[in-house]
């Protein structure tokens, strides 16, 4: 062979590889689609065939450390559920609070003489795992206990939400049920409706595909409902070992081939975070959680077993193209700027496949999900139209309406743009994604400054609350390479939720 | 039963009836997100294809 056949062999292995590059990127995008396709089959493929009324004696515990603001207001909004009062008890644990928080316990108390039981701890700080401990070991010392509801003090469960969630175990094959937890903000803002959007396309949309699928991801934590059985069956206690409680438990009840539910129409409302920051911490809490999860589960993955679902193709698929997502972003734009230099018109081809594939998937999914909680999608309408940034539907418009953005709008100016102009336009669409995670982050360390506030929301609206969240996914990639401290870093609540 | 949890147990039932034919929506929220998708892709085979 001469020196230009293997040359051209090198560069025909050159564009396998961008091309396999490129393909990751469609990944995360198949997974959304496949996901959003199987929600229309929860009309059939639904629990509500097994469940039946049932009211078993539930126990509620609810960690509260330095709750004054919001702690009563829950113990209020628990005792107007619509639910036989003999058959509730609430367990206020106490993390050794130091604000008035042990005074509210001790007024619900006095106010609702043997519904409400409170458990002081005298050294806190642990975290929310070992707080729950300490409560459901007590509650575990005698039998009363059926059913034990995992909740966060300053959520608001509607009333008839937990009869909704106790229906479903009338299959004795159920250990655990999870609810919506919707935001629920009195005060909202740009943030709160972005995490509004996202809980109604990760929740009930995306929840009841898991419901078909007969494997759940995550119980909500500041609403899961397990049955005595299955708590007993966990060993009886909450993982204290990693920032995922919430995702173990999850695990843990389905690999003891326990069903786990989720139930759209059980709704508790909850505060969020306002700002990047808190959000920020929040988010990398659970992200970091999750890197261990995945660790921790490595046999499970991909390994389909008789006993549960989690093993199944379609659910690792879509868990480790959430996982994995900036990492998909940035492999597949370094293989698209690789073949625009190795074979430009190959790459313009491959560009608009995969985006127009990205805009059909991204319309479908909020053209879907936004329907499953329109409440929350009227009062979000801004963000529902501006989900992905601003600059990605610009990205997504060059990619369906080739020549509109770089030839007629320019046009209308009476520009044209030169061929380098186009270049480097071209360049700039093909790199913008992993970009879109930088302008995030941008937006965190604007906050703080005095243009922060109207400069930190523009720059989320421009780069997308998605690239928020990748942006907080890839900072958790770079605290697990450096081992750094996960602590447990409670999110601030001021009792903001509309009562 | 006592006629407070006869009357709990009566609106559960009720409610699980409604809730399951409530599910059934699922399938008309898909047809119309499908609609939205067909939209554009009308449009673009109409102005670009």
């Amino acid at each position: 062979m001469t020196a230009d056949d293997w040359l051209g062999v090198l560069g025909s292995v050159g564009i396998v590889i961008c091309l396999v590059f490129v393909f990751t990127g469609a990944i995360p995008v198949l997974a959304a689609a496949l996901t959003f396709l199987v929600i229309p089959l929860h009309s059939f493929i639904n629990h509500y065939a097994q469940a039946s009324p049932r009211f078993p004696r539930v126990a509620i515990v609810l960690p509260a450390w330095n709750e004054g603001a919001v702690i009563g207001a829950s113990i209020d909004r628990l005792m107007q559920l619509e639910y036989p009062k003999e058959l509730l008890r609430i367990y206020v644990v106490d993390d050794a609070s130091t604000d008035d928080t042990p005074q509210v316990i001790d007024s619900k108390v006095a106010q609702y003489p043997g519904s409400v039981v409170n458990l002081r701890r005298n050294r806190g700080g642990e975290g929310k795992a070992h707080t729950l401990n300490f409560g459901i070991r007590e509650i575990l010392k005698d039998d009363w206990m059926q059913a034990l509801l995992i909740m966060d003090a300053d959520v608001i469960y509607l009333p008839h939400s937990l009869r909704r969630m106790t229906r479903h175990f009338a299959d004795p094959k159920v250990g655990a049920v999870s609810a919506y937890i919707r935001e629920g903000s009195a005060d909202k803002n740009y943030l709160t409706r972005f995490v509004g959007l996202e809980y109604v396309l990760s929740q009930p949309a995306a929840r009841r595909a898991q419901n078909v699928l007969g494997a759940q991801a995550c119980l909500a934590g500041g609403a899961q409902l397990h049955t005595r059985e299955n708590l007993l069956a966990i060993g009886g206690q909450i993982d204290t070992s990693s920032l995922a409680e919430d995702t173990i438990t999850t695990f843990e009840t389905q690999l003891n081939g326990r069903t786990v539910v989720f139930e759209p129409l059980a709704i508790v409302l909850a505060e969020e975070p306002q700002s990047i920051e808190a959000l920020w911490k929040q988010r990398l809490r659970w992200a970091r959680g999750n890197v261990s999860v995945t660790a921790r589960y490595k046999a499970v993955w991909f390994h389909p077993s008789r006993v549960h679902n989690l093993g199944t193709v379609p659910f690792g698929v879509v868990w480790f193209s959430l996982w994995l997502l900036p990492i998909a972003m940035i492999v597949s734009s370094v293989g698209l700027v690789s073949l625009l230099f190795l074979q430009s018109e190959l790459s313009t081809v491959v560009f608009r496949s995969l985006w127009i594939g990205a805009a059909c998937t991204y319309v479908f999914v909020l053209a879907l999900g936004v329907q499953t909680d329109s409440r929350i999608s009227k009062q979000a309408w801004r963000e529902v139209i501006t989900f992905p940034g601003i600059i990605s539907m610009i990205v997504m418009l060059t990619a369906f309406f080739p020549g509109l953005v770089e030839v007629q709008l320019p046009g209308l100016f009476g520009v044209t743009l030169s061929q380098q102009a186009l270049f480097a336009f071209t360049v700039s669409v093909y790199i913008w994604i992993p970009f879109s995670m930088v302008v995030a982050w941008l937006a965190r360390r604007a906050e703080p400054t005095r243009a922060g506030r109207w400069l930190s929301p523009t720059l989320i609206y421009l780069a997308g609350y998605g690239s928020l969240l990748c942006a907080i996914t890839f900072d958790s990639y770079i605290k697990e390479a450096r081992r750094a401290e996960a602590v447990w870093d409670k999110t601030e609540k001021i009792g903001r939720v509309a009562s | 039963m006592s006629d407070q949890h006869e009357s709990a147990f009566d609106a559960a039932q009720q409610e699980l009836e409604k809730d399951t034919r409530g599910e059934r929506r699922l399938i008309a929220y898909f047809v119309v997100a499908l609609a939205v998708v067909a939209v554009l892709v009308v449009l673009h085979q109409v102005f670009y294809a």
